[in-house]
């Protein structure tokens, strides 16, 4: 990669000025590949751990809470509480697909976890269990999460 | 947005093994599951007959239910109210009886806060296990206990004539 110093030099030099931009340009396009591949490892890895955390948190809730009858109590537990605090690692939204997709395959009282994280809530105040569940289906299949 | 037919949301049944996980005393030989595990509604619903809401003080919204005369919270006191208010009365008789529908609050050992219902139609007890299946038992015992996350112990039983069919 040029120097500082050559720069400096190539400011008197038109030619050698162009070269020095030719020179940068070319070292950072041969690096862009490792840079991708870099980044997307990266992301990959956060996926695959958010995931990961995200799945043993919800089993465990879901085993933990299975038999309350108490929704107030459920939402309460730490796993659930730990899935909202995810959130805060998750990337491209990761975290609203991973629930949606919960919701998708085995419906449960996400809507709650749902709302804390993104700040919005489409289920209607009239809406039972399976419309609510529905209306966050729908919700998430507008923006491309599921 | 029309609602979808009931059958599309797939819930799956609670194993033996994992109703035994948090229910240490319930084993297969002492119950019979009676319907498909769901989270539509919750013991409270279902010992009022309400199978479309979740009966719990203190939560809003379409599915969800709480009687607006009864105190909202989940104390004995409040669930004694719910069911003196459906014309039920206190006994002493835990034991099933012939003629007589019967609710049995379970209260935690730990806080003294209700944790479950079950109910009788005078041949049997009924329980909705929180989001999962309906099921039939012979004993109350059977869902009590303080060791894993049991329900803790019949605190009180109520009972009213059954209407004649």
């Amino acid at each position: 990669m040029p120097r500082q110093g050559e720069w400096l030099s190539a400011s008197v030099h038109g030619d050698q000025r162009d070269q020095w931009s030719r020179d940068v340009r070319s070292f950072y396009d041969s690096q862009e590949p490792v840079r991708r591949i870099l980044l997307w490892r990266k992301r990959s890895q956060e996926r695959t751990s958010l995931e990961s955390l995200f799945r043993e948190q919800a089993q465990r809730w879901k085993e933990d809470t299975q038999h309350w009858s108490s929704l107030l109590k459920m939402i309460a537990h730490p796993s659930y509480l730990r899935i909202i605090g995810l959130a805060g690692n998750s990337t491209n939204r990761e975290i609203e697909r991973l629930l949606l997709r919960e919701l998708e395959a085995e419906p449960d009282y996400w809507f709650s976890a749902l709302t804390a994280i993104t700040g919005e809530d489409p289920v209607q105040s009239e809406h039972d269990f399976d419309e609510a569940v529905n209306a966050w289906l729908e919700w998430g299949r507008r923006r491309g999460l599921i | 947005m029309g609602s979808p037919a009931r059958a599309d949301l797939k819930v799956r049944n609670l194993t033996p093994e994992e109703l035994a996980r948090n229910l240490p005393r319930l084993q297969p030989s002492r119950y019979e599951v009676k319907s498909h595990a769901t989270p539509r509604y919750n013991c409270v619903a279902f010992a009022n007959g309400d199978e479309r809401h979740w009966w719990e003080a203190g939560v809003f919204g379409g599915r969800f239910f709480w009687p607006p005369e009864i105190r909202e919270d989940s104390t004995l006191q409040a669930w004694r109210q719910l069911f003196v208010s459906q014309g039920y009365v206190p006994t002493t008789n835990r034991n099933i009886e012939l003629g007589f529908e019967k609710v049995a609050i379970y209260v935690s050992l730990e806080d003294f806060s209700t944790t479950h219902v079950a109910k009788s139609d005078g041949r049997v007890w009924k329980s909705k296990l929180g989001k999962g299946q309906d099921i039939d038992h012979y004993a109350l015992d059977v869902l009590e206990g303080d060791q894993e996350d049991e329900y803790g112990v019949v605190e009180l039983v109520l009972k009213r004539v059954a209407p004649k069919k």
